[in-house]
């Protein structure tokens, strides 16, 4: 009963354009002045307090922090500009370009929608200039900026680790190395789904290659100076990455260490007005962080409502009356967390959903890295689905599309992060074999 | 949150735990809930919550809204109880007690007594003591049996300024990180060491990161029973009795079964490989003497009689 | 307002310069000086919670907080104004019950004197962050509850400030 009227809430807040935040917050609000009174109201903002004042979230605003940073420098330009070199050529050029750029962004950044505003502004464009409708070019950067959130550094994994860690031990560290081999994965599926869309629209005559696009084979000295002019860019993953597996940072050091290199960075590459920029930049990265911590804040209430009222443990017992098979459950799971997705964001749903899905996931002694994995395959989903996905949005925004047009051109996509989906949840050591590899527990 | 009954009251009250459900402390409050529901025929109702959900999971919080009421009775450390009152620091002073036969009489006796005293002042009734026990040194580099072989070591400790200033008197490098990074980064040596008490390490499974650890009892580490003291006020009588009997039972049911598992526990954890180093007694005077300045820097601040009393003097 | 924006933006600035930079310093004082500055955890989570309160309250300023709009707008002038009202008086509820309670926490901290753990700070100071920052969303709700109001139309610029 408590759990059909907090889920109800929710979503009636939710549809009646309530911000999520103040959606999770009100709600449980509601409920907890019902069952425990007055006193219910200084529990929100006992817990609210603390669920942000988190040493291990500190990763989260540094992570933001460096991403901003990174695209202010030009380094996602730099990023863009090698990979051209590289690949441009081919038939395939732009969405190999488009991909790997995201792959890498994602290495450097913690978050989806960053990863899109970074590389959308140049890729977008490229891309409809080679030909491509724009719905599809928005769609492609859409949905492999979600890889931002698979592939680490991954505010979403952070979270998880926080969320989970109450009930299961999951270190940061090991959620991040399971998240680069499925957020490669992702790449390769968009690519396919890319090609897919470009040679049946050849077939049907709708694709045509604008006139005045060189398409030449870098030479050995352009792909050089390329390199050297990415080679700051590159490095972010070696720092971050390096630094945490070679002992010398914790996953929060890391993001610090790479603010102050982007700083450096910064710096070096321009060198006036930095100041000015610096402070632009803080200020953005503030906002950015606030959007994303004032849902974990008012999640943890929620959350702690799931809990408490033993809602988490009903629904998993009710999930679990379903059916014994493991094969359904999973896949059960995957189906909840789509249709989850698609309306609201990943954060939330880690509150949400974490708790009710955890005892599930410990009965049926599925690694909890893998599970963190498939839980945020899905939630990256999430971000390009319609009708509330971040990514979209601002790939939107960028392709001068509309949010409906942008939603079917994103079909093929979705159809392929859902094949890389199905592999990750049923083939476990796509995620731990790097891991494992190098005993990271 | 209660209501009058014909002639006694009922109650619903929320009682936090820091620890899981798994824990000795849960399994006290589960003793105490269910010893209240019978003794009151049912009229006093505890609902208990592990982890310290009720203040997410922030210990420090949990006390200051037992203080405050809005949370009934929790189970908590001293060392938590620190953030209201520094005097609570003295049951965790270094090298207090040798072993828990000294520590007993004490919190039977007056040190037990003048605690209950400053927690009243802070709003708290204290029911009884519990124990997370003594506090034990593991670390991955070599075996630790003398002061000097702590020197230049990365330890990780609760960020309590005492345990701070006694680490550098050791010639340690303390480190205060959060308890959820300290598995990672034991791994991956980005600190050398940490303390804790035996439970907890086992609990964490450190043993998987740490090769060896010194059975040092350096520090006492023990734990509230304690009720909001509002509340416990505006009882009857009879229900101040019921709940400082059952509670002061629970208590030292805690204690009791804390003691048996800690016993077993040392056993797995020696035999998962651990090296475990019981120092002699004249080990244990070099550490003694070595931090003795903590004694010259906090008698003060703790409050000489109670120190006394501590001291079992 | 103006006054109040720069007030907002230099807040964010400075507790987010100060958690880079107390938080850096520790990375160098532990791997170069081998010396623990780990005690000022406690400045950096509370500077953490001046900067999500704070920064709420100017994304509440800029449209910035992630919603569903879809059946708004889709919706005529009159019904939308409901809506705005109704999701305002939301906003308030929360940070209203943020606001009060925060108060009540920081004064209560302030009875007992409460000290941090590591620092021995009065906790009050510190929290205070909560407080300060849910007043900032009381105000920023009912300007731009109002702001809607007079427009009538929305301009939602969903995702620009969104991660
Ligand atoms: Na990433
Ligand atoms: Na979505």
């Amino acid at each position: 009963m408590i759990a059909l009227v907090l889920f109800g809430l929710f979503f009636l807040l939710v549809f009646l354009r309530v911000p999520i935040a103040i959606s999770l917050g009100v709600s449980s609000i509601i409920v907890l002045v019902s069952s425990s009174g007055i006193f219910g109201l200084e529990m929100v903002t006992d817990i609210m307090y603390t669920s942000v004042a988190k040493f291990t979230l500190l990763a989260i605003p540094f992570f933001i922090l460096a991403g901003v940073i990174m695209e202010h420098v030009g380094i996602s330009k730099r990023l863009i500009d090698f990979a051209q070199t590289l690949v441009g050529h081919r038939k395939s050029g732009i969405v190999l370009v488009t991909v790997i750029v995201a792959v890498f962004f994602a290495a450097i950044s913690g978050s989806g929608p960053a990863t899109v505003a970074a590389i959308g502004g140049i890729l977008i464009p490229a891309m409809i200039k080679n030909g491509y409708k724009k719905e599809t070019a928005g769609a492609l950067v859409a949905s492999s900026g979600a890889i931002g959130i698979v592939i680490p550094p991954s505010i979403a994994f952070i979270v998880f680790a926080v969320v989970a860690g109450d009930q299961i031990p999951v270190t940061i560290n090991r959620l991040f190395m399971a998240g680069v081999v499925p957020g490669i994965l992702m790449g390769v599926a968009f690519v396919i789904a890319a090609l897919v869309v470009r040679s049946r629209q050849e077939k049907r005559g709708e694709f045509i290659l604008p006139e005045g696009v060189e398409i030449r084979k870098a030479t050995g000295k352009e792909r050089w100076d390329a390199f050297v002019g990415a080679f700051p860019g590159l490095m972010i993953p070696v720092i971050i990455l390096g630094g945490i597996y070679g002992g010398f940072f914790t996953p929060t050091e890391a993001a610090v260490v790479a603010v102050v290199y982007g700083l450096l960075v910064g710096m070096v590459v321009n060198r006036k007005d930095t100041f000015k920029k610096m402070y632009r930049i803080f200020i953005e990265a503030a906002v950015q962080t606030a959007v994303v911590m004032i849902i974990v804040s008012a999640a943890s209430v929620f959350a702690y409502i799931v809990t408490t009222e033993q809602i988490a443990r009903d629904i998993s017992d009710g999930i679990m009356g379903l059916t014994s098979n493991p094969i359904l459950i999973l896949l059960l799971i995957n189906v909840l967390l789509l249709i989850a997705g698609a309306f609201i964001d990943a954060i939330s749903a880690y509150y949400i959903f974490v708790p009710i899905l955890l005892p599930i996931i410990i009965f049926l002694e599925v690694d909890p890295a893998v599970f963190g994995v498939i839980m945020t395959v899905n939630l990256a989903i999430g971000l390009f689905t319609p009708p509330v996905g971040l990514n979209l949005y601002v790939a939107a925004g960028i392709s001068g599309t509309n949010i409906v047009e942008i939603s079917r051109g994103v079909v093929p996509f979705i159809v392929a992060a859902i094949v890389v989906l199905m592999l990750v949840t049923y083939i476990p050591q796509i995620s731990t074999f790097l891991p494992d590899l190098l005993n990271v527990k | 949150e209660s209501s009058e009954g014909s002639e006694a009251k009922d109650y619903d009250l929320k009682m936090s735990v820091t620890v899981s459900d798994s824990s000795t402390w849960y399994e006290a409050a589960e003793k105490l809930k269910e010893d209240l529901a019978k003794e009151s025929d049912g009229r006093i109702n505890l609902e208990l919550f592990a982890n310290e959900q009720l203040s997410g999971g922030d210990s420090g919080k949990a006390v200051e809204s037992l203080a405050k009421g809005s949370i009934d009775l929790t189970f908590n450390s001293t060392i938590i109880y620190s953030i209201l009152d520094d005097r609570f620091g003295v049951a965790s002073a270094p090298f207090l007690f040798n072993n828990t036969d000294e520590v007993d009489p004490v919190f039977a006796g007056e040190g037990g007594e003048m605690f209950k005293e400053i927690l009243a002042e802070k709003g708290v009734q204290a029911l009884g003591y519990g124990e997370n026990g003594f506090r034990q040194l593991t670390n991955s580099k070599l075996e630790i049996k003398n002061p000097e072989d702590l020197k230049g070591l990365k330890i990780r400790i609760p960020g309590i300024t005492m345990y701070t200033d006694l680490y550098r008197e050791l010639g340690t490098d303390p480190q205060t990180m959060t308890f959820s990074e300290v598995f990672t980064a034991l791994q991956q040596g980005t600190i050398d060491g940490q303390e804790n008490p035996i439970d907890v390490i086992s609990s964490s499974k450190l043993q998987e990161v740490q090769d060896y650890m010194t059975l040092w009892n350096y520090s006492y580490d023990p734990l509230v029973l304690g009720m909001n003291k509002e509340l416990y006020d505006s009882m009857s009588d009879e229900d101040k009795e019921l709940f400082d009997r059952l509670g002061k039972e629970a208590a030292a049911y805690q204690v009791e079964i804390a003691r048996e598992k800690e016993t077993t526990q040392i056993a797995d954890l020696e035999a998962a490989g651990m090296q475990i180093y019981t120092p002699t007694e004249e080990e244990i005077a070099q550490f003694k003497e070595a931090s003795n300045p903590i004694y010259d820097k906090y008698t003060d601040i703790w409050g000489a009689d109670l120190l006394k009393a501590f001291q079992g003097e | 307002m103006k006054i109040l924006n720069y007030f907002e933006e230099v807040i964010l600035f400075l507790a987010f310069l100060t958690m880079t930079i107390i938080a850096f310093s520790n990375i160098v004082a532990r791997n170069m000086a081998s010396l623990s500055l780990s005690f000022t955890e406690e400045i950096t989570i509370n500077l953490f919670v001046l900067l999500t309160f704070v920064g709420t309250a100017v994304g509440v300023r800029r449209y910035g907080h992630l919603g569903f709009t879809l059946i708004f707008d889709h919706m005529n002038p009159l019904f939308r104004k409901v809506f705005i009202v109704f999701s305002t008086l939301m906003s308030l509820i929360l940070f209203g019950v943020l606001l009060w309670y925060g108060l009540q926490m920081v004064m209560f901290q302030m009875d007992m004197g409460q000290k941090t753990p590591s620092l021995g700070w009065p906790q009050w100071i510190l929290s205070s962050a909560l407080p300060i920052g849910a007043f900032l969303c009381v105000i920023r709700t009912i300007q731009v509850g109002i702001e809607e109001l007079k427009l009538e139309k929305h301009s939602v610029n969903k995702g620009d400030e969104a991660v």
